[in-house]
């Protein structure tokens, strides 16, 4: 008996013995071909494009809404932007950011059950309202040439650009204060905030129909929506747009590209494999970078506008009107991760004063002190 | 080989001596609701009706008289029916739930234009859904405390308008306490305390939902929103509950103190009966090596401490001690967390109101 178990222990002994150790799981990145038995050497890399499945391989990302809303600026922009040849509505601006009817009431090219408007940092809709306003009256105007106190069109070039009496371009403070207040706001602030994120990860959410992710997996790929990229960005910048696009405006300075991309992908693998602080990390590269982001392009515009400043008229307030937009984005920014108060956010803002035809070379010069000292930029 | 045997017998038998946790469906909870039920609910609801009956009653006294000394006791009653109202607010189920006892006396930010609108043309169905910020406490703190005494004591000295207003906002109140209350004693009582499973749709879920749900108002409603916790933190000081007679912290003390008598079933006389703290004893409920009633009881002590040390009027305070405010948030935050995901989990109870904001 004795003599018969010492035996079946070697026996036992020698097998493991021959037998070759290594990573035996597919989806890890060293894993051996040859191995026989795992020792727990695997490890796992982050995709290099957003594309992430369950073990069954069912396809986990889906951020569709976000697409849509997406395309919701991209014709709303379109239709503020006729107003530099004809008279525009506020009202139709207003129906296109409710997305009234489904359809913008008629004013959409597609159907779409989602809308900005309810998406928007609740504070700021009647303030976006007010520029649908602003931007009707200018249009009035569209026959003018603006000068200070008057509304109407400057050329520079090829580029038409239609101002207010008090020289603000209202289509690019539109674009940019939708884009800070329902994009930048719901991905830095909501989504990939603690409410949003101390959610489940173990249950699809409804496999029936096609749901294959958790609601974090979810939530985490709604905030990636907002950023306007292709899924093997940055090798790929075709069709990059809105924060996509202002990414890459300032990759040369910042290292933006591969920075954000990075901490998305990583982000969301860490969530497949549950690891929560990898994914706080990341989420927090993309908060800091984000906010930083909207700095680099806001001070983009006033290093333009000091090279325009009294040679290109029309220029120069198109840059104002983009640096000041971008300016007063950072107020979205999360409380746990901003670098500026919103009343910080206010003061700055307010030294552009109400008219940009009286804007003086020390007040960008200000402006941009402020930026590039909070920022390190 | 004995000895092998003897071993394995001790290794069980010391396993099966290991805490052995009583089943949730194992405890009586008819003691408890018999004890909410006749030494909380029902009391807190006369105390209510006697209090809203005494400032009926010096209303009256002051539209009759219109004197200072009148109009002090009016704010005097408003005060003790405001407080007292804290102690009611948290049970929302049943007869409350049906007359939605909680909006009818105690919307805020009340809508100052819409009760001057009122007023003004003296003629409105006070129970009416557009009605609903132009009532309760909230439109008593504005039209007892939002001007200077003399101002208010001429303005009922020369608006029938207005003194009628003050009347049918009470009236409805009174009216509406009694309605509930009559309710409870009448057959809700006996409903309540018959109703003696855990699962969804019986008293102790309907009673727990209702506490956590008063809970976690307590959290957004009263400290939440003024903080601007859904607007990165840009405070709206004009959000708080009392905002023209400055008791927002002294509610909502009053109002963690009800959550507290609930979860212990302490009685309006201090008595500590049974209540959801001897629930969670019974089970074992542990959070880490404590026990969970235990870590709830001193979260409540600290909340207290903390909210103490609150300079009034909350409105004032939002501007000079936010993070202090923000403090309490996150403590109030985690009682949240023991009360809503360590007890339901321990007592098998389920959340069924949602707090989800969608896509």
């Amino acid at each position: 008996m004795k003599n018969s178990i010492i035996a079946l222990l070697t026996i036992g002994l020698v097998a493991t013995s021959c037998k070759k150790e290594g990573c035996m799981d597919q989806n890890a990145s060293n894993y051996n071909h040859d191995a026989q038995k795992d020792n727990g050497s695997c490890e796992y890399k982050a995709p290099s494009s957003y594309m992430f499945t369950d073990e069954a391989g069912n396809n986990t990302v889906s951020f569709g809404g976000q697409t849509e809303r997406l395309n919701q600026l991209d014709e709303l922009i379109a239709y503020a932007e006729t107003g530099e040849t004809t008279p525009i509505s506020a009202s139709i601006l207003s129906d296109m950011f409710a997305n009234t009817g489904g359809n913008g009431n008629g004013n959409f090219s597609f159907t779409s059950t989602k809308d900005l408007k309810s998406k928007c940092y609740s504070l700021d809709t009647t303030t976006i309202m007010g520029y649908f306003d602003s931007i009707a009256l200018a249009s009035a105007s569209f026959a003018s040439q603006a000068s200070n106190g008057q509304a109407g069109i400057l050329t520079s070039g090829t580029s038409t650009y239609l101002f207010s009496a008090n020289g603000i371009q209202y289509s690019e403070v539109i674009e940019k204060t939708i884009m800070g207040a329902v994009f930048y706001y719901q991905m830095n602030s909501v989504y990939l905030s603690d409410s949003k994120m101390n959610v489940d990860n173990t249950t699809a959410v409804d496999p029936a129909n096609g749901e294959y992710y958790t609601t974090m997996e979810h939530h985490f790929d709604e905030a990636f929506g907002y950023f306007g990229v292709p899924i093997d960005f940055p090798s790929n910048t075709n069709g990059i747009r809105f924060w996509g696009k202002y990414c890459n405006a300032v990759n040369s300075a910042i290292n933006s590209n591969s920075l954000l991309m990075q901490a998305f992908l990583e982000g969301r693998y860490a969530i497949t494999q549950n690891d929560m602080n990898t994914r706080d990390a990341n989420r927090l590269i993309i908060q800091e970078n984000m906010e930083k982001l909207v700095a680099a392009n806001a001070v983009r515009y006033l290093d333009e506008g000091l090279s325009y400043f009294g040679t290109d008229q029309a220029k120069f307030l198109h840059v104002m009107s983009e640096a000041w937009a971008f300016v007063n984005i950072i107020r979205y920014s999360p409380v746990n991760t901003r670098k500026m108060t919103p009343t910080e956010v206010d003061a700055l803002v307010g030294q552009f004063g109400t008219n940009f035809w009286n804007l003086t070379l020390n007040d960008l010069n200000a402006i941009k002190t402020t930026l590039t000292t909070t920022y390190n930029l | 080989m004995n000895k092998l045997i003897s071993t394995i017998l001790i290794a069980l038998f010391l396993f099966s001596c290991k805490e052995n946790n009583k089943d949730v469906q194992d405890y009586d909870r008819v003691p408890m609701l018999t004890n909410i039920a006749d030494n909380i609910i029902i009391p807190n609801y006369e105390a209510m009706a006697t209090d809203l009956n005494q400032l009926k009653a010096s209303l009256d006294s002051l539209n009759a008289n219109m004197t200072q000394t009148w109009l002090d006791s009016v704010k005097f009653y408003w005060y003790q029916s405001y407080s007292q109202w804290q102690y009611c607010k948290v049970f929302e189920i049943g007869p409350a739930s049906d007359y939605a006892l909680r909006s009818s006396m105690n919307t805020f930010p009340t809508d100052t234009t819409l009760i001057e609108s009122n007023i003004t043309s003296g003629s409105y169905t006070l129970g009416s859904l557009g009605n609903i910020q132009a009532i309760g406490f909230p439109a008593l703190d504005y039209l007892l405390y939002a001007d200077s005494d003399a101002n208010i004591l001429n303005r009922i000295a020369t608006s029938a308008n207005f003194r009628q207003y003050l009347v049918d906002v009470v009236e409805k109140m009174a009216t509406d306490v009694n309605l509930v209350l009559t309710q409870w004693t009448n057959s809700y009582r006996n409903s309540f305390v018959a109703s003696t499973g855990s699962a969804s749709g019986s008293s102790t879920n309907n009673l727990y939902n209702a506490l956590i749900f008063d809970l976690e108002l307590i959290k957004n409603a009263k400290y939440g929103i003024p903080l601007g916790k859904d607007i990165l933190d840009v405070a709206r000081p004009t959000y708080v509950e009392a905002l023209y007679s400055g008791i927002s912290n002294h509610l909502a003390r009053e109002n963690m103190t009800s959550i507290e008598d609930v979860f212990l079933g302490r009685d309006l006389d201090g008595n500590d009966g049974v209540g959801f703290d001897d629930y969670l004893d019974f089970v074992g409920a542990k959070r880490g090596a404590e026990d969970l009633s235990v870590v709830i009881k001193n979260q409540f002590s600290n909340l207290e401490t903390e909210m103490m040390s609150l300079p009034d009027p909350l409105s004032n305070a939002l501007s000079t001690n936010y993070s202090q405010i923000d403090n309490l948030y996150f403590s109030i935050r985690t009682q949240v967390l023991y009360m809503k995901t360590d007890m339901s989990s321990a007592l098998g109870l389920l959340i069924e109101f949602d707090s989800n904001d969608g896509d």
